[in-house]
């Protein structure tokens, strides 16, 4: 009698700690929300795409209609009032894998992302400034103007080419030579194996 | 003198229960910030339509408005009498209470930051905290400042989620007619691994 006692003590005591384990707590959770990490700029995303990183997996939290209408190449549609349905865990829970949530602007996606950092989920990102963002950045990229840096017309030269890849075809004259030049090829002579010793 | 034992015996296990359970008690931290509803419900929330409070219906001075910007954007200029509370102090003990007043008052908050975006994390969290008068202001900081100067008209119109173009139809004309990106049906997911805790292995 006693010893159920005290191990029905015990259980009370520890209960509360293990109800809503795999929940991140709300401190956790503002911690997260005023990190500004959870955002992907369209850039970085298309040039992830381009090389076919298999570590980058996109998620349309837009409408089935939306979706149908047009999505990123290889985009699944998660509707947003379906998120939390069981069949989408896997996908939004993955090991090593950056799930990116799209809409079109990124309030669709915000509000995706608080969800799944409340349920734990990890490496889940936010297409910064959505689809329209995404078309004003990689499909329609504005010529920098002459007096700005290098980097910037590397950067347009990146989204004229980016563009091109995602079916934008831009009728701007771009350097579109197939060919490869070959290019000289050095020979190499294999050194010879050190030879002798003591 | 069994009977004694027993009795003595059952004396011991009740003082130890009893200490148990006060030992646990005291040494238990509640959490100081708990969810009052499921993800669920707050997705629920999420797709209802009533959670915003349009720019032209904020003269109301039932409303308390709420900046969330930092401090140092707050006093270059707010909106009307808003209150400042920079987003991490979100959860201080001070604007808890405070939220707990303005729901005790059925006051409504709306809410704000530069932009809807912004503002639209830190009100969720405060919404699955229980505090269910709290709103968003359509648009947020940056549109009534526009809307004020007649740059985009004064209607505060909720743009945000809006395609800004039909993108279906753009990559149609700007490929020549050709197909456009169908959704992909062979998605591969790689879940995650649960390993099975093995078995303690032998010592030495």
């Amino acid at each position: 009698m006693g010893a159920v006692l005290i191990i029905v003590a015990f259980g009370l005591v520890l209960l509360p700690d293990s109800v809503n384990k795999d929940q991140v707590p709300p401190e956790k959770l503002l911690k997260e929300i005023m990190s500004q990490s959870r955002y992907i700029s369209p850039d970085l995303v298309a040039s992830r795409m381009i090389d076919e990183d298999p570590s980058i997996f996109l998620v349309d939290v837009r409408s089935a209609e939306e979706y149908s209408a047009y999505t990123l190449p290889g985009a699944l549609n998660i509707p947003l009032e379906n998120l939390l349905d069981n069949e989408w865990k896997p996908y939004l829970e993955q090991t090593g894998v950056d799930v990116v949530l799209i809409s079109n602007d990124n309030l669709y996606a915000e509000q995706a992302w608080v969800l799944c950092t409340r349920s734990g989920y990890k490496n889940i990102y936010v297409l910064k400034g959505g689809l329209n963002q995404w078309f004003a950045d990689i499909m329609q990229p504005q010529m920098p103007a002459p007096t700005e840096p290098a980097e910037a017309f590397d950067l347009y030269t990146f989204r004229k080419g980016a563009s091109k890849y995602f079916g934008g075809g831009s009728d701007d004259q771009m350097v579109t030579s197939n060919k490869i030049e070959s290019l000289p090829v050095i020979q190499r002579t294999k050194k010879s194996a050190a030879a002798g010793g003591c | 003198m069994i009977e004694l034992t027993k009795t003595r015996r059952l004396t011991v296990a009740t003082i130890i229960f009893v200490l148990i359970i006060l030992v646990g008690l005291i040494t238990f931290r509640r959490p100081d910030h708990k969810y009052t509803i499921t993800s669920q419900e707050m997705l629920t929330i999420v797709n209802a339509p009533d959670n915003f409070i349009q720019l032209n219906d904020i003269n109301n001075s039932a409303l308390v408005l709420v900046d969330l910007r930092q401090a140092y954007d707050f006093n270059k200029g707010t909106i009307g009498d808003a209150i400042n509370i920079p987003v991490s102090d979100i959860l201080d003990k001070e604007v808890i209470n405070m939220l707990i007043d303005w729901q005790k008052e059925s006051k409504t908050v709306v809410i704000f930051s530069d932009n809807l975006q912004s503002a639209t994390a830190p009100w969720m969290l405060w919404r699955q905290m229980g505090y269910d008068n709290i709103k968003l202001l359509s648009g947020g900081f940056c549109k009534y400042i526009s809307s004020r100067s007649g740059i985009e008209g004064a209607t505060g119109d909720n743009m945000t989620e809006k395609p800004a173009l039909d993108y279906g139809e753009f990559i149609k004309n700007a490929s020549g007619g050709q197909e456009v990106v169908t959704p992909n049906s062979t998605i591969q997911i790689s879940p995650i691994k649960r390993t099975k805790k093995s078995a303690a292995a032998g010592g030495c």
